[in-house]
Order: structure tokens, then C-alpha cells, then sequence
């Protein structure tokens, strides 16, 4: 329970940043904190109920962990890796064309 | 089975092959297209859904319906015509876009059909990162900012749905979208949220008029036409799950209608006017979720059509475009497709209004009509302009928006239910709309009211406060 608490307090947190901050990067990190929060909330329902490894065994009994969760999350992973990539280009790119980060001088000098 | 391989397998090996041999574009790309057609025809005529289940009940999960066929049709129609449009422009666009317009079609095809949650998820990735590479494709600093817009708002929202997909395992054990029925409300309304954020529905749809009116033509069409309706039809599906969803369903696509009309009532430049209104038309999809299939068909037809031919006006001010006038061929050409939008009788979109309406609530009606009349207002900022005769307009490519035209003719033709009053009242909305537009409903276009509420910063303030909004009112329930 504490560490769902403080999981769901790491997406919350990523959240804030990805709202309050105003340099480009900044957001995309605080996107990151997000991405990664709700990856281990998945890990963390896969492993919370068991210790032994779903394998086929002959004798095996006790708390085994679930192994559904993580294995969708791995794809979630790696379109959070491949979204976050394209993001960072994009700010590279930007930050050629103008000599800044921050959000609302790009908006301004983007025009309308 | 067979409907994978066509829908989804063909394209993308077909994208593979028009990277390594630019040559077979003109090729492949229709064949692409036309098997999307055969699988939807199939199916709008088989009428018995399409079920397949890959490696048990919490493996990937496939479904197509008469509703999923009307969408996959609007998915071939659109990207034949969006070809049509690149081949014409040669020169500026090269195969890589091609390649890039294949996948995205086998991903939104994808996102159609599957019928799990996650599957979902992945799909709808795969079709916003296409569709984001096509955004910035033209590499100017505009495109890349776009991009990055339309790639964080819509990320954000799909991390929420997410969390959201989590809850439904945890409580019900599966993945299926049936789930969704008996899972907590918080959890349903974090994946609603989601949607709603990439299908452009009410306020967390506020990313869409700049990201759609800021692309390059084609690229516009492809957004409002198909893409968008990857968050929608999802939604559309939702709402015959159970009573609580399609309420939920229907009050934001109610709200989401109203919103769009507000907002486009105080544009002036053309493309933003019309992804103003496709923000009003999902509302009217996901108002009346029964009817939506045809009413998504209608709709995506006429709007790429509109988008399309938008790219080859000289001035996207229609305050200019109120003086200087439109050339005759352009005009004639967007005249189908903008009155197919105001439901104007024996067109598609007169029929998909109609059999909306039918299943409207009581309450909703008034509201809608009031709407369709507000429809009527913004297309006739850009219809009710001077025409010149004299110039001759042959280089610009008529051919995307002919195809178009005649699928909204045909479409017209195929008969469903409607009566004397239907015409009526479609005549009649026509008439009040356009009685208020030369009141001065036209002058709202130089008012300056909502635009501030775009900005960046503002946008991610409130898709954040209106998915919290969402998790709190589903936990009061």
C-alpha cells in the first residue's frame, strides 16, 4: 500500500512538472517521471501477490506473481523510450531554430 | 483472420517495399487502399461481426462490426484520395511520406478492429507516431512545434488511459473491452479521459484546431478525416457496453459539439474553421454513439475533402477571401462537400444527420439542431464568397477532391429511413444558419476571444485539470 501510494505520488509529481515547468526539456523529463511511474504501478501488480516465478514446475506450490502485467508493459516501455526520443529530437530542433527552451518565447516568436 | 492479413499485414509490408522501390508507389499504395475497401464492403454487407480471439481471453482480441466497417471504409476512402493528392505533387513529397501514409493506415486500420484494451493502446501509439513524423515532415520550425504539441498533449492523455487499463486487469482479470462494463468508475473514466484527449472530444480536445489547421494539406486531411476517429470510435463502442458509460459518452460528445461551434465562431483563417468544426462534428458522432459509423463515413469524406481543396486557396483569411473571391472549379468543388457537412438533403451527410437524430435524446435534439445551424454559420464563412469565372485553375489537383465528391454523391444515394420533415428541417436549419450569418454571424470572425486559451502552457493546464476532474467525479459515484 505504501509503495502504491507512493508510486501513484511519482505520476502525480510528473504530472506538476510536466504543468508548471516552463522549459522544454524540463517537461519532457517531468513526462519521463510519469511514463516510468505507471511502469513500475504495472510491475508492481504483477509481482505484489507472489514471490515464485510463474514456470511450469511439477511440484511447485505458493504465491505465484503474475506475469500478464509485465509482460504488456514491456511494449509500453518501449513506446514510452521511442515517444520520449522523438520528443528530445524535436527539442534539439527547436532549440537550433531558436536559441531557447523556454515555452512561451517560443510561442511568441512562433507567432500566432 | 484474412481481415488482418488485408487490413493491416498488406500495408505495412507494402510500406517496406515502397521504401526499397519508390517506383511501385503508384501501385501499391491503391492496392493497400482497395483491400481496406473489399474488408469493409464485406463486412457492411455480411452484417455477422468479425470475432477473433489470438491465445485465450487475456490475449489480443479482434472484432469488426457493421460500425467498425463504416470507419475502415473511411480510412480507404480518405488515404486514396490523400494518394491521389501526393502523386499529383510529385516534387515535394518523397517516398519516405508514402511509406509513412502506408503504416499509418495499417495503424489506424489496427486501431478499428482491436477489441482489448491494450492492443488498443499499442495500435493508437503506432498511429500517433506516425502521424506525428508526417506533421513535422516539411522540417520548418512551425511543423516542429506542432509536432511536439500534438506528441505531449496526446502522450499525456495515453498514459492516463494507461493507468486506467491497469485498474480494468486488476479488478476483472482481462484485457477486453467488455470489461470495461464491470470495472470501477474511476478506472472507466481515466480510459474515457485518455480517449477523449486523442479523439479531440470536448475540453481536453482543445490540442486539435492548431495541430489540424498548422499541418500541411494533405497531412490536415489525413489528421481530421481518419485520425482523430481512432480515439472516437473506441469511445463509440464504450457507450454500448453499459447505461452508465453511454451517458458519460454522450454528455461529453453533447459538450464536445457546443464547444467546437464556440470556438470556431471567432476564427478567421480557413483551416482553423474547419478543424474547429471537426472538434463539433465528434461531438455529434459520440452524441448519438448507435449512429455514428455512417456519421464518422459522412464526415471524414467531406472534411478531407474540404482540407484538400483548402490547400490550394491563395488566402487563408476568409475576410480577405470575402473580397478576393474564389476561383469557380475550386468553389464548385468544395460546394458538395460543404453542404454534405450542414446536412443538406441527398447528400451523405444529410442521411447520417437524419439517422443521428433518431437517436437522439429528447433533450439533446434542440441542442444539437442549434448546433447544426452553427455548422451552417462556419461553412458559410468560406461558401458565401465572391466566384471568379474568369480564371483558369486546371494546375491545382481537382483529382483527390473529385474522388471525394462522387463518394459523398454516391453515399447520398444509398437509402436510409428518412421523411418530408427530415427535409424540412434540414432546409430549414440551412435557412437559419445562413440568415444569421448575414446578420453578422460574419463579423464574430474578427473577434479575438478564444485563441489565448491554445497556447501551450494553458493547453496542458486544463487536458491535466479535466482528467482530474474526470478520476474525481468517477470516485464519487
Amino acid at each position: 500500500m505504501v509503495l502504491k501510494t507512493l508510486i501513484l505520488a511519482t505520476i502525480l509529481i510528473g504530472l506538476l512538472g510536466v504543468v508548471y515547468k516552463r522549459n522544454l526539456m524540463l517537461k519532457i523529463v517531468a513526462m519521463d517521471v510519469m511514463n516510468t511511474g505507471i511502469v513500475s504501478l504495472f510491475v508492481l501488480k504483477g509481482a505484489a501477490g507472489g514471490l515464485l516465478s510463474p514456470v511450469l514446475a511439477t511440484n511447485a506450490e505458493g504465491p505465484f506473481a503474475d506475469p500478464v502485467p509485465q509482460a504488456v508493459i514491456l511494449t509500453a516501455i518501449v513506446i514510452g523510450f521511442s515517444v520520449l526520443a522523438l520528443l528530445l529530437v524535436c527539442a534539439m530542433a527547436l532549440s537550433r531554430r531558436f536559441p531557447t527552451l523556454d515555452v512561451r518565447d517560443i510561442e511568441n516568436s512562433d507567432g500566432k | 483472420m484474412t481481415e488482418v492479413a488485408l487490413i493491416i499485414l498488406a500495408p505495412l509490408t507494402f510500406s517496406i517495399f515502397v521504401l526499397l522501390f519508390p517506383r511501385l508507389i503508384s501501385f501499391l499504395t491503391p492496392l493497400a487502399c482497395a483491400l481496406s475497401t473489399v474488408a469493409a464492403l464485406r463486412q457492411l454487407d455480411g452484417k455477422v461481426p468479425v470475432v477473433f480471439e489470438l491465445i485465450g481471453p487475456i490475449g489480443v482480441s479482434i472484432r469488426i462490426d457493421t460500425t467498425t466497417a463504416w470507419f475502415i471504409l473511411t480510412n480507404s476512402v480518405v488515404f486514396t484520395s490523400v494518394f491521389l493528392y501526393l502523386r499529383r505533387k510529385k516534387a515535394r513529397y518523397s517516398s519516405l511520406i508514402h511509406a509513412l501514409v502506408l503504416i499509418l493506415h495499417a495503424g489506424v486500420n489496427a486501431c478499428f478492429i482491436s477489441h482489448d484494451l491494450f492492443n488498443l493502446y499499442v495500435a493508437i501509439e503506432l498511429a500517433t507516431i506516425t502521424a506525428f513524423l508526417l506533421i513535422i515532415h516539411p522540417l520548418g520550425e512551425r511543423h516542429h512545434w506542432n509536432g511536439f504539441r500534438y506528441l505531449l498533449v496526446s502522450n499525456i492523455g495515453m498514459l492516463f488511459y494507461l493507468m486506467g487499463v491497469l485498474m480494468v486487469y486488476d479488478e476483472t482479470g482481462s484485457f477486453n473491452m467488455t470489461a470495461l462494463a464491470y470495472a470501477h468508475p474511476v478506472s472507466a473514466a481515466l480510459i474515457v479521459g485518455g480517449l477523449m484527449v486523442k479523439g479531440g472530444v470536448f475540453l481536453p480536445g482543445f490540442w486539435l484546431p492548431k495541430a489540424h489547421a498548422e499541418a500541411d494539406s494533405p497531412v490536415s486531411a489525413l489528421l481530421s478525416g481518419v485520425v482523430v476517429k481512432i480515439g472516437v470510435l473506441p469511445l463509440v463502442k464504450f457507450a454500448s457496453l453499459s447505461q452508465a458509460l453511454s451517458h458519460l459518452v454522450i454528455l461529453a460528445g453533447t459538450a464536445g459539439a457546443i464547444t467546437g461551434i464556440l470556438l470556431g465562431l471567432f476564427q478567421r483563417d480557413i483551416k482553423r474553421l474547419l478543424a474547429c468544426s471537426t472538434l463539433s462534428q465528434i461531438g455529434f458522432i459520440l452524441a448519438a454513439p448507435a449512429a455514428g459509423g455512417f456519421y464518422a463515413f459522412a464526415h471524414g469524406v467531406a472534411k478531407a475533402s474540404l482540407f484538400l481543396c483548402a490547400g490550394s486557396i491563395a488566402s487563408r483569411d476568409v475576410n480577405e477571401l470575402r473580397k478576393t473571391g474564389l476561383p469557380a472549379g475550386l468553389w464548385l468543388m468544395m460546394l458538395p462537400a460543404g453542404l454534405s457537412l450542414v446536412g443538406f438533403p441527398l447528400l451523405a451527410g444529410f442521411g447520417a444527420k437524419t439517422q443521428a437524430f433518431y437517436h437522439m435524446a429528447d433533450w439533446q435534439e434542440p441542442i444539437m439542431t442549434a448546433m447544426s445551424a452553427g455548422t451552417v454559420l462556419i461553412v458559410a464563412r468560406f461558401m458565401w464568397v465572391p466566384i471568379r469565372l474568369s480564371e483558369k485553375s486546371s494546375h491545382w489537383p481537382w483529382e483527390a477532391p473529385l474522388l471525394l465528391t462522387l463518394v459523398i454523391l454516391g453515399a447520398g444515394l444509398v437509402p436510409g429511413s428518412f421523411s418530408f420533415s427530415d427535409c424540412a428541417k434540414a432546409f430549414f436549419v440551412l435557412f437559419a444558419g445562413t440568415t444569421v450569418h448575414f446578420l453578422g454571424g460574419w463579423r464574430l470572425a474578427r473577434v479575438d476571444l478564444f485563441n489565448r486559451l491554445e497556447r501551450f502552457e494553458d493547453l496542458l493546464g486544463f487536458t491535466a485539470v479535466s482528467l482530474l476532474a474526470m478520476m474525481i467525479f468517477g470516485s464519487l459515484k
